[in-house]
């Protein structure tokens, strides 16, 4: 995304600003602020109340050994315009502090937290800074670059047993709680991280009163597996199994996040049959991913039939990933300048056979579900997500346009094709659960619409190259590049930094549902238990990406 | 609260699904077919493979470890062929890179064990053919290139 | 009105107590030994009817689901059940520890109990009542209700956060539902103008016009509706499953049990689900009058009662599979705010119908 008048806005903010900052206009057209330590604060709270950047977008930080240097990079965005701008704060090595961003923006909460664990950076004044991936007491910050993973010692006592060790919250016994003295009766509840609701590994520390939400403490990083830093030790093209395996609902859109990515970093055309295939691989994705969607809003409130029928439809989709790539869950289908093969001949009959059949399916779950009584007081008016609260956390996707605010990447910063293709972006009203679940539906709506336009694209097109021609060990020039999709969760993006070298430097995945998990306690406080587990349904959660 | 007319329809559409035909298939005993490319365990012929080691480095986890030496013809011929299957992705970089076809993907999917050290396969000794100049093995050693091997746990457990 | 005899074919009582006595045992004794063998009978039928269901429920929810449900153990997964119920036996009995014991252990036989009870009033043919006692309906009520304190002493002992939210879910659900539940049964009571629950099967016997039987529930649809929504709720199945919703609170009550004292819970739900049916059958639908055939006529009554008890079940199996959970306040509105005024107008109603039938000289 191009920062609007980016020539002008370098003046202007010049001006602004003075000696603070040094603007510079980077090949994509965004607008870049390096901006030292002691200012950071002052000009994010000029750029938030004065030039109406108001979310944070992304949080991250990348270690420059060479120049003795960690880069705080924030990156700013205005949803309306939409404009992109980025924040660089160098720090010194030795000792990097800079001020928190928490009060600015409460999105950065869990962000500074991130950069905290793995780069070691202070912010100052943070409420809890603390670790959130690794276990307390682990010993360094593995992405800095001198980090050296086999040196450390194993844990003398396991992280679970020094957090059992430590003492439960609240009491051992029902028994021993109190009466209160007249005060509320509180109950600590954990939810997760097994538990059959929460979708994978995710603990809520839930504070009941009765059967009524008091607090919630949402915890995550159980499914951790370091992707990020794995990927710095990997060759440029054998990342991308990894990427399927962060949102393992959608591979097919994770991978093109990636690849669209290194593609911009490195400079390679892309045939235009290749980028059809993408896009038509990217809407089944959106469509399978939003039917897992639906189908948990189903269980979760308490129906498993239409789970089982939404399985059945996307078996079907499974189906034809695998015809063409041989996966079904992970599909590992897109390359960097292509994608792996050409469609087999009989996938696009079957296709066409599925898009037929696929809108009685839609019915059938109407009928079954959103027309049900039951389900629609279970959903309809439930938390209320208004556009300052979302835009206050950053939250993106599906649940951003249920609160009414009208953004989608494919039309705000049309990637890849979407450009020419023809659809609709449904909005919410009321940032209820029932919007939630709704939007989902209708997206599957647009994402047929596309997936048929792109298959007569496609055969308007005819056959041709589906894989540029990339060099088998791929070196992009010194550089960074970020690329951001319209994931079916959210607002996915993927910060690569090249050093010239055949691995990349520092992969950064923006991932939509950490972000978005953070606004958990702020939607369901007062409401019931059962209330909480649908409006976290609303979410789509899937642990793979929260935690990476 | 409504009328309940759609919780009525909701008891019409599970009733029209269970007077009709059930979706699934009951799996070990009957099987859908994969699609001919599909990614299961894999199948290695020890008489195509010429050591090159491409499968080795497009490898993302370091699965494979090709040995090789250089034969009495002054080509690279193959010594071994190792796989450490609990760290495959199953992502099928190797197969891709693989420009002889010695390495591919079956459909193969009973790939669970019950312990670890069953997922760390090699080809046996006997089935990597000997390199050309030592004639005297012929008979044998064809016998075996024709049989293409599995290096999928389970038959290797059984060996 | 024309009568079948159908009461020669097996009336037990005198024939068994005769026949002890006959060996030479004393009256007394016969009468206990005649009670524990009809204990036991019930236990059986429990037992068996449950396993039963749950094949059933399996393959029910499994059709509606596009699966196939249990298809390998036994000839088309009929032993799956027996399987799953030797299992259960097998198992290790678990005790948690910090659990409170006393409550621990009782609460899944005061569950069991309450719902054996209930059978102790069903009339599952003209003679096969164990006890037709003149307040059979009030006895129903009482014993139903009952199982509420088996399920709050197992959210209390387990220990659990889960479990004691589920058994308090459970008590406020019971205690609400009792209400238009009892007040749903009081138009068949009024109609028939008795509580014997076989005296009101008897009530509906012949037809009206020749051609519609003369059940209660074409006089009383609405008492019906209620009474299959408030025993859906008793009994914890969907659209009321609270007390266990298992993505809210794993598992409710029972979280903490395995094994045979899990297997009461099981089997009590089932009990229970059977119960409510029955009841159903015999208040609303006629019980066990139907069509007697020459062959075996004294068995034709027990299998129309059946029929009825298992299509009503089949039901509660086809909703339990489509619809989906209250929240709890939606559950205590409808109970309250619906069911209790709806369950009131009916009373009114089956007042009207009575003052009717006798003004029309019944």
């Amino acid at each position: 995304m191009k920062t609007q008048d980016a020539e002008k806005r370098k003046t202007v903010l010049t001006k602004r600003f003075g000696e603070a900052v040094t603007p510079t206009v980077d090949p994509d057209g965004v607008l870049e602020l390096v901006v030292a330590p002691p200012q950071a604060p002052e000009v994010l709270k000029t750029l938030h109340e004065e030039y109406d950047f108001h979310q944070l977008h992304d949080l991250t930080a990348v270690d420059y050994i060479k120049d003795n240097q960690i880069t705080v990079l924030y990156r700013l965005m205005n949803l309306d315009k939409p404009d992109m701008l980025v924040v660089k704060v160098p720090l010194d090595r030795s000792q990097p502090e800079v001020a928190t961003a928490t009060g600015i923006w409460p999105a950065a909460n869990w962000l500074e937290r991130e950069v905290y664990d793995y780069f070691g950076v202070k912010f100052v004044g943070h409420p809890n800074l603390t670790r959130i991936m690794l276990w307390e007491g682990f010993d360094g910050h593995p992405f800095r670059k001198d980090f050296q993973a086999f040196d450390q010692a194993p844990p003398d006592i396991e992280p679970h047993e020094a957090y059992l060790a430590s003492g439960f919250e609240g009491p051992i016994d029902l028994r021993d709680v109190g009466n209160g003295n007249g005060a509320a009766r509180k109950l600590i509840v954990n939810f997760g991280p097994q538990h059959p609701s929460m979708h994978g590994v995710f603990r809520a520390a839930v504070e009941l009163d009765g059967e009524t939400i008091v607090d919630l403490k949402p915890i995550v990083g159980y499914l951790h597996r370091g992707l990020e830093k794995l990927a710095e030790m990997r060759t440029w093209a054998q990342v991308i199994p990894y990427t399927d395996r962060t949102d393992y609902l959608a591979a097919m859109n994770n991978n093109h996040a990636y690849v669209l990515a290194v593609e911009k970093l490195a400079g390679i055309e892309v045939p235009l049959r290749a980028e059809i295939i993408r896009v038509l691989m990217c809407e089944l994705g959106r469509i399978h991913s939003h039917l897992m969607a639906i189908g948990c809003f189903g269980m979760d409130t308490g129906a498993l039939t239409p789970f089982l029928y939404v399985w059945r439809e996307r078996e079907k989709i499974y189906d034809l990933f695998e015809m063409v790539c041989g996966g079904r869950l992970l599909t590992t289908y897109f390359r960097i300048g292509g994608v792996a093969r050409d469609l087999p001949p009989e996938f696009l009959p079957r296709l066409k056979k599925f898009l037929q059949e696929f809108p009685k399916c839609i019915e059938q779950y109407n009928n079954i579900l959103s027309g049900n009584e039951i389900f629609q007081m279970r959903l309809r008016k439930v938390a209320h997500l208004t556009r300052e609260v979302a835009l206050k956390y950053s939250i993106t996707g599906p649940m951003l346009r249920a609160a009414g605010v009208n953004y989608d990447v494919r039309k705000a910063d049309p990637y890849s094709l979407y450009s020419k293709f023809d659809f609709k972006v449904p909005l919410g009203k009321n940032g209820d659960a029932w919007d939630f679940y709704w939007l989902r539906v209708l997206e599957m709506w647009q994402s047929m619409r596309i997936v048929n336009q792109a298959i007569e694209y496609l055969e308007e097109v005819g056959p041709g190259p589906v894989l540029a021609k990339v060099p088998k060990t791929l070196k992009p020039k010194e550089g960074e590049a970020y690329v951001h999709i319209e994931s079916p969760k959210g607002d996915l993006g993927c910060y690569v930094v090249s050093d010239g070298g055949p691995n990349p430097y520092r992969f950064r995945w923006r991932p939509p549902l950490f972000i978005n998990v953070q606004s958990l306690p702020e939607l369901v406080r007062g409401w019931k238990i059962a209330d909480f587990i649908a409006i976290f349904a609303g979410y789509d959660a899937v642990m793979g990406e929260v935690d990476r | 609260m409504a009328h309940g007319r759609g919780a009525l329809r909701g008891l019409r559409v599970t009733m029209g699904v269970m007077l009709t035909r059930p979706f699934t298939v009951e799996y070990p005993f009957k099987r859908l077919k994969f699609a001919p490319v599909y990614r299961g365990g894999f199948c290695f012929y020890p008489d195509k493979c010429i050591a090159c080691q491409l499968c080795q480095s497009a490898c993302p986890n370091g699965v494979i470890t090709v040995g090789r030496e250089r034969g009495p013809d002054k080509k690279m011929h193959l010594v071994s062929y190792e796989m450490d299957l609990q760290y495959c992705l199953y992502c099928g970089f190797c197969v891709e890179a693989c420009n002889k076809d010695a390495l591919v993907m079956t459909d193969q999917i009973d790939l669970t064990t019950y312990d670890r050290s069953f997922l760390k396969v090699a080809v046996p000794k006997e089935l990597i053919p000997r390199p050309a100049s030592a004639p005297s093995t012929a008979g044998p050693a064809k016998k075996a290139e024709t049989a293409p091997k599995e290096t999928a746990p389970r038959k290797e457990d059984q060996e | 009105m024309e009568r079948v005899d159908v009461t020669q074919g097996l009336n037990a009582y005198p024939v068994i107590v005769g026949w002890l006595q006959g060996c030479g045992v004393p009256g007394w004794l016969a009468e206990i030994l005649y009670r524990v063998g009809a204990g036991l009978l019930v236990l059986t039928l429990i037992a068996t009817l449950a396993l039963v269901l749950v094949y059933m429920l399996r393959k029910v929810m499994g059709h509606m689901q596009c699966r196939l449900g249990p298809r390998v153990t036994g000839p088309f997964g009929l032993l799956q059940t027996v399987a799953d119920a030797l299992k259960l036996m097998q198992k290790e009995d678990i005790i948690p520890a910090r659990v409170d014991r006393p409550m621990f252990i009782l609460a899944p036989y005061l569950v069991f109990l309450s719902c054996g009870m209930i059978f102790m009033v069903l009339p599952l043919s003209p003679t096969w009542i164990l006890n037709d006692l003149e307040a059979g309906v009030l006895y129903f009520v009482a014993f139903g209700s009952l199982a509420s304190f088996g399920l709050l002493m197992a959210g209390w002992g387990s220990n659990s956060k889960y479990s004691l939210i589920g058994g308090m879910r459970s008590v406020a659900q019971v205690v609400s539902y009792e209400v238009p539940l009892v007040l749903a049964l009081l138009g068949s009571v009024m109609l028939a103008g008795t509580l014997s629950t076989h005296e009101i099967v008897l009530a509906q016997g012949g037809t009206w016009f020749g051609c519609i039987p003369r059940w209660f529930i074409f006089l009383q649809p609405l008492g019906f509706v209620i009474y299959f929504l408030c025993g859906l709720a008793e009994t914890g199945q969907t659209p009321f499953d609270l007390p266990e919703g298992e993505s809210e609170l794993v598992a409710g009550y029972n979280t903490e049990y395995s094994g045979m004292r899990f297997a009461l819970f099981f089997l009590a739900e089932f009990g229970n689900t059977f119960a409510i049916a029955a009841m159903a059958t015999t208040l609303f639908l006629g019980g066990w009058h139907g069509p007697v055939l020459p062959f075996l006529p004294w068995l034709w009554p027990f299998i129309w009662f059946m029929v009825k008890a298992m299509a009503l079940t089949f039901c509660m199996m086809w909703v339990r599979s489509t619809w989906l959970r209250f929240r709890i306040d939606q559950m205590m509105d409808f109970g309250w705010k619906i069911l209790v005024p709806l369950a009131l107008l009916n009373i009114f109603i089956s007042a009207g119908e009575v003052a009717a039938i006798r003004w029309i000289g019944g």
